[in-house]
This record gives C-alpha cells, sequence and structure tokens, in this order.
C-alpha cells in the first residue's frame, strides 16, 4: 500500500473524507474550466487549479502528507529506492537497523 | 524482587539511573521503577514519522498513544484530552533511560548567573523568578562527577573561560565540521567567544563502549554503536552489577504511601501481567521520584492522604507550579557551497557569549548549530515564511537548500511563572485507573522579549558567516512550555513557604522522601538541562548516603 492510502486509512483516517471530498471539487473544477480531467491537463492549468486552492483546510493537509510521504524513510511507502533523498543530497550512513 | 527496600527509586531517567546506582554501591537495597520498556537500538526503530524529535503518529519511545491521556488546557482556555502526539501534551520519552536514550546529549553546566536570576536580575511582576539555595560551586564537584561517569566529550580549555571547572573533560571534543569552521570564524570575526559543543557522547571509546560511528540520526532515536552516552547504558547496568538493585520496567508507580501519621512507608505499582492488571507494594525507608517534572508531580498529588490532604509536599501550594521548559529561538540561512557530509553528531558549536549581561535583557542563552535534521524535519520547518511548500518551487527548494543550509538555535532561558502548573484533572484516568494530569498556563511575556533579542544574535551570528537569505524565528505569542526540558515543578528552596524541597531535594516536612529530577530546578538556565538534572541526583543520593 502506498504511503497515503496507509495513512489515510489508517494514522491520519480523520482526513480521508475532506481530502478525497476536495479532490472531487477539484475534479469537477477541472472539467468546469478546461472540459478535461485534472490528470490530462497541462502543469501550468494543474498549477492554476491549485494555486485557487492553496488556502483550503483539504489541500493544506494533502501538501503536507504528501512531503512526508515523499521526503521520510522508504519504511512509510512514499520514498520508493529513497528518491527525495538523492535527489537532495540527503545520505543516510546507516542502512536498516545494526545491532 | 522483595517486599521492603531501603530505597525506591520511581523513573529510571536521568536523574533516577544515577540515584540508583550511587545508593546500590553504597550498599543500600533499591527498586528501581521505570513504567517504560528496556529497548534496543533495533526496538527503538529509525521511522522518520514516528520518534522522539518528530512525533508525527506515535513516538518510538512511548508512551503509547492509547491509555495515556493528559489535559490541556490551552491559552484561550479550551480543554482538550490529548494522547502523547496531541495538543498540549508535553511528552518525555518513556523508557529505560528516559530522554537520555534518545536525546542528542548536549552536557551543559549552568552558569554561576543561573542559580542567581533574582539577585541579579530582580522579580519581574507576574512570575516567580527566585534563586536556588545553591550555588555553582555546590554543583561543580557533581557536574563533574556526571561529566567523567557519564561521559563528555568537549574542550575543557575553552569551557574554562566561562566556569571555574577543577578538570577538563574525559573525551576530545568530536571532529570539526564545515559549519563549525565557517561558524567559529564569523563568532571570531564578531568578537564573539566560542567552542566546540560538549556532548554525552563518546569521541573515542569510553568505560568499556565504543566511539560514535557519526552515522547523523542523534535526535530522537537511539545510538547505533552505543556510543552515545546515556543513564541505561552506564548507571543502571551498574546499578544492577552490585547485585543490590531490582528493576522493574513497565511498571509504573501509582502512589506514595504513607502512614497515619503521614510518614512515608513505601509505594504501590501496578502493571499488567498475563494480560491483567495487578497492584503491589513495597515497604521501603525512602522514596525517591525521579519521574520527570510533569510525573513526578501527579505522584505528589496523587498521593494525598488524610494527613496530607493537598498531596505530599504541597503545604505551600507550591508543587507542580512554575512549570517551565525551554522555548527555542534560531535562524536559518544558505551557503554559496555545501557544508553537509552526512556525519553525524551534526551540532558541532555553540556560543555561551549571550547567556549573561545582555543590556535590559534577563538572561539569555546558548546559541549552537543544529543536529543533522532528516529531509522530512527540513520540509516541515526550514521553508522560509511564506514560502510555497508544494509544486515545482518546493521542490527546488529543497533540492537547492539542504546541503547548504545553515541553522543556529538555541534554548532561551524562561522566566518562571506559577501559574503555569501541572494539576490532576479530577475526571480523566489513565489505563490503570490512575488520575491523570492536568497541564495549563503559560510563558511569563518577559520570556518573549529575551527570545527576540537571542533570535537577533543567531540571525547575526549566520549573517556574519556570509549566509544569504537569512531569517529567524522567536515566538511572538504565549503558550505553554515544557516539553523534553521540563522543569520546575518542585522546586528547591530553604524556604517551606517558597518552595517544595530543601537544598538536597528532601521534600520539606518529610525527613525520607526526595525529588531527582528536573522538578527541583528554580530556574531551568540558558542550556539543556539534563547534564543539571544528573549533577543534581548525585547530590541528592550523596545526602542520602551521609545522611
Amino acid at each position: 500500500m502506498n504511503f497515503l492510502d496507509r495513512l489515510l486509512s489508517g494514522d491520519a483516517h480523520e482526513l480521508a473524507e475532506p481530502i478525497s471530498k476536495g479532490l472531487a471539487e477539484l475534479e469537477a473544477a477541472a472539467v468546469h474550466r478546461f472540459n478535461q480531467p485534472f490528470v490530462d491537463l497541462t502543469p501550468e492549468q494543474q498549477d492554476a487549479l491549485l494555486e485557487a486552492v492553496e488556502r483550503k483546510y483539504f489541500f493544506q493537509q494533502l501538501v503536507q502528507l504528501t512531503g512526508e510521504g515523499f521526503y521520510a524513510d522508504a519504511g512509510n511507502g512514499g520514498n520508493l529506492g529513497e528518491i527525495s533523498w538523492k535527489m537532495i543530497g540527503y545520505q543516510p550512513r546507516l542502512k536498516g537497523n545494526m545491532q | 524482587m522483595s517486599d521492603t527496600y531501603d530505597a525506591v527509586v520511581i523513573g529510571g531517567g536521568a536523574g533516577g539511573g544515577i540515584v540508583a546506582c550511587v545508593l546500590a554501591e553504597a550498599g543500600q537495597r533499591v527498586l528501581l521503577l521505570e513504567r517504560g520498556k528496556k529497548m534496543s537500538y533495533a526496538d527503538v526503530t529509525q521511522d522518520h514519522l514516528r520518534n522522539h524529535r518528530l512525533g508525527k503518529y506515535g513516538h518510538n519511545t512511548g508512551p503509547e498513544l492509547a491509555g495515556n491521556p493528559r489535559v490541556y488546557i490551552d491559552p484561550a482556555g479550551k480543554r482538550y484530552v490529548s494522547t502523547p502526539i496531541g495538543p498540549g501534551y508535553n511528552n518525555n520519552a518513556m523508557v529505560l533511560g528516559g530522554g537520555t536514550l534518545v536525546y542528542g546529549a548536549q552536557a551543559w553546566r549552568f552558569m554561576p548567573q543561573d542559580f542567581q536570576m533574582a539577585s541579579i536580575y530582580g522579580t519581574p511582576a507576574g512570575s516567580s523568578l527566585a534563586d536556588w539555595p545553591i550555588g555553582y560551586e555546590d554543583l561543580a564537584p557533581y557536574y563533574e562527577r556526571a561529566e567523567w561517569e557519564i561521559g563528555v566529550a568537549g574542550d575543557g580549555g575553552l569551557a574554562g573561560k566561562h566556569w571555574n571547572r577543577r578538570k577538563g573533560f574525559p573525551l576530545p571534543p568530536l571532529p570539526d565540521t564545515p559549519t563549525r569552521l565557517l561558524l567559529r570564524r564569523a563568532a571570531d570575526s564578531l568578537g564573539w567567544s566560542s567552542m566546540p559543543l560538549p556532548l554525552l557522547i563518546n569521541s573515542q571509546p569510553y568505560n568499556g563502549r565504543a566511539p560514535c560511528v557519526q552515522c547523523g540520526n542523534c535526535v530522537g532515536v537511539a545510538c547505533p554503536s552505543d556510543g552515545k552516552n546515556g543513564t541505561q547504558n552506564t548507571v543502571i547496568p551498574r546499578a544492577l552489577a552490585t547485585g543490590l538493585c531490582d528493576l522493574l520496567t513497565e511498571t509504573q508507580a501509582e502512589r506514595v504511601d504513607t502512614d497515619a501519621q503521614g510518614k512515608v512507608i513505601g509505594v504501590t505499582f501496578v502493571s499488567i501481567r498475563d494480560g491483567k492488571v495487578e497492584r503491589r507494594s513495597v515497604r521501603c525507608k525512602r522514596v525517591i521520584l525521579s519521574a520527570g517534572a510533569i510525573e513526578s508531580t501527579r505522584l505528589l498529588l496523587n498521593s494525598a492522604s488524610a494527613i496530607h490532604r493537598r498531596g505530599l509536599g504541597n503545604e505551600s501550594d507550591h508543587v507542580g507550579r512554575h512549570l517551565q521548559g525551554h522555548v527555542y529561538v534560531g535562524a536559518h540561512g544558505v551557503m554559496d557551497e555545501s557544508v553537509y557530509t552526512g556525519r553525524g553528531p551534526g551540532a558541532s558549536i555553540v556560543t555561551t557569549q549571550f547567556n549573561h549581561g545582555n543590556a535590559g535583557i534577563i538572561g539569555g542563552g546558548l546559541i549552537a548549530d543544529e543536529f543533522i535534521k532528516t529531509p522530512v524535519i527540513f520540509f516541515n520547518g526550514c521553508f522560509p515564511p511564506g514560502a510555497r511548500r508544494w509544486g515545482l518551487s518546493a521542490k527546488k527548494f529543497m533540492r537547492d537548500n539542504y546541503t547548504r543550509n545553515v541553522h543556529v538555535q538555541g534554548p532561551v532561558q524562561e522566566i518562571p511563572s506559577p501559574d503555569s502548573r501541572v494539576e490532576i484533572d479530577g475526571t480523566v484516568k489513565d489505563r490503570f485507573g490512575i488520575p491523570v494530569v492536568k497541564l495549563s498556563g503559560t510563558i511569563h511575556p518577559e520570556t518573549l522579549v529575551v527570545g527576540h533579542f537571542m533570535r537577533e544574535r543567531a540571525e547575526q551570528w549566520l549573517t556574519a558567516a556570509g549566509a544569504k537569505g537569512v531569517w529567524g524565528w522567536s515566538p511572538d505569542g504565549l503558550g505553554l512550555s515544557a516539553g523534553q526540558h521540563q522543569a520546575g515543578t518542585a522546586r528547591m528552596g530553604n524556604d517551606p513557604k517558597e518552595s517544595v524541597t530543601d537544598a538536597w531535594g528532601r521534600v520539606h516536612g518529610h525527613d525520607n522522601l526526595y525529588v531527582a529530577d528536573g522538578s527541583l530546578h528554580v530556574t531551568n538556565g540558558g542550556f539543556n538541562p539534563v547534564l543539571t538534572i544528573m549533577a543534581l541526583a548525585y547530590r541528592v543520593a550523596d545526602g542520602i548516603v551521609k545522611g
């Protein structure tokens, strides 16, 4: 299970409803404004829609969870291959648990 | 396990581990109670979202989220029943060794002025700023003992410029880092003193254990080489080696028992055995509370009886008051080149130029560079105010700043307030049915002034180091402060009307009840408090042994 699914069905389950509701509204806005699903929009169009919701609670929570998933340890399910760590230059000097 | 002991020590953290060791080595039969588990490095785990530096969804070293609530009253008066990751909980590690298993291990002596805050600065209206009943010279031999028995790495010569010291540190400082070199040059250019950060970390093999392997994961997790020194790998094993100390982990003290005359006669504690809650009591000659400023208070108050209706030691209504911790202030900046090596601890240099002697300011604090941060902590706290944390610009910020960031910060000496306090909540109970604490109050407004002053010094240091985009932070509103540096709730003093214990940590009105943890601190210094907790524990134990 990926990071968000795991968290929204577990430790952050109280955010599942506001986030799925907010995403549904975002999808509706994409269709309304650009006549296409959000995933098919250009990056510029996607950013324009996200800017419009960036002060909303659901989006701020989603940004927070996304950052946690992407930048936390791979064991949490959102940083496959420690790709974000390679990107920013973080070099964990311990691999796994030592006894 | 026996029915009677010479001493029962409640809490196997910084204070209790030391008291148990000193008493057992002096021949006393000791029972050491710890409500957390004994945990290995592997047990503690490396989860970046569930540790004691970032406990977003839980704590690797307890308490568990279920069954350990506290009540918190926020500054607006709103009441919360919080889990250990909830609002206002002010958690500290619940594990054998306590915070010393997972701390960053800064090893500070308080300065002589820290023991005389009221005499030097006066007592601001609404505060309970007071002098300690002892001075630096009273505690100095015990600081030295803590430095040598637990193990501190540092530069004794440079520390000797600020503290009267009989000898140096047992271990040389950890190796230089790029940040230490550039901040030392900056301090020199400003005319500020600086020195390598003293740490309770083995820079070389010491006391039969390996040195630090510079893994870069000090704070919030345990040490892979066991080269970080806490009570769990020093004095507690020594206590057990005497054969005179019994250790019960996962066992929570419920109350200090007293007889019909109000004299302390033992302790009742509770644990879960074979799925069932089991209560037991032992009798003892003396009891030492070392459960931390919040939980030691809870025990004193929950031990009320017909004789001590307001709780033990609480005739003057000081138990649980003056709760304090450390407001943190600091600054971030960006260097042109990477200053990151991945080698821990990361925290490497300090200035104590501004702990005292600042015109118009009460006290001050240290400023040091920060430990290596996990990427998610960087994501949470290191974007400048107003910067967008999503989209391409956020990713670019992370990529461009993580290895070039310099971050200095430090604890501000708080001005204590009698209204910042720990009480017992009338309704909420823990998993054993024991009434829990209610935390309320805020820092004194004067602390904001000190914080603002120190923030400017942090910004000044980074600017002098050539950092760009320097931005600092300090609190601009009043909130409760306690956390891992919690202190003050059983303050020492000579006058029973103004304090909870005497100058030896013995609770007023009792000849066999003691406190040995941060609760004793009249004020909490502008320094991480653990070495002071350790030194006081040696002194309290010494007082017991010498009678």
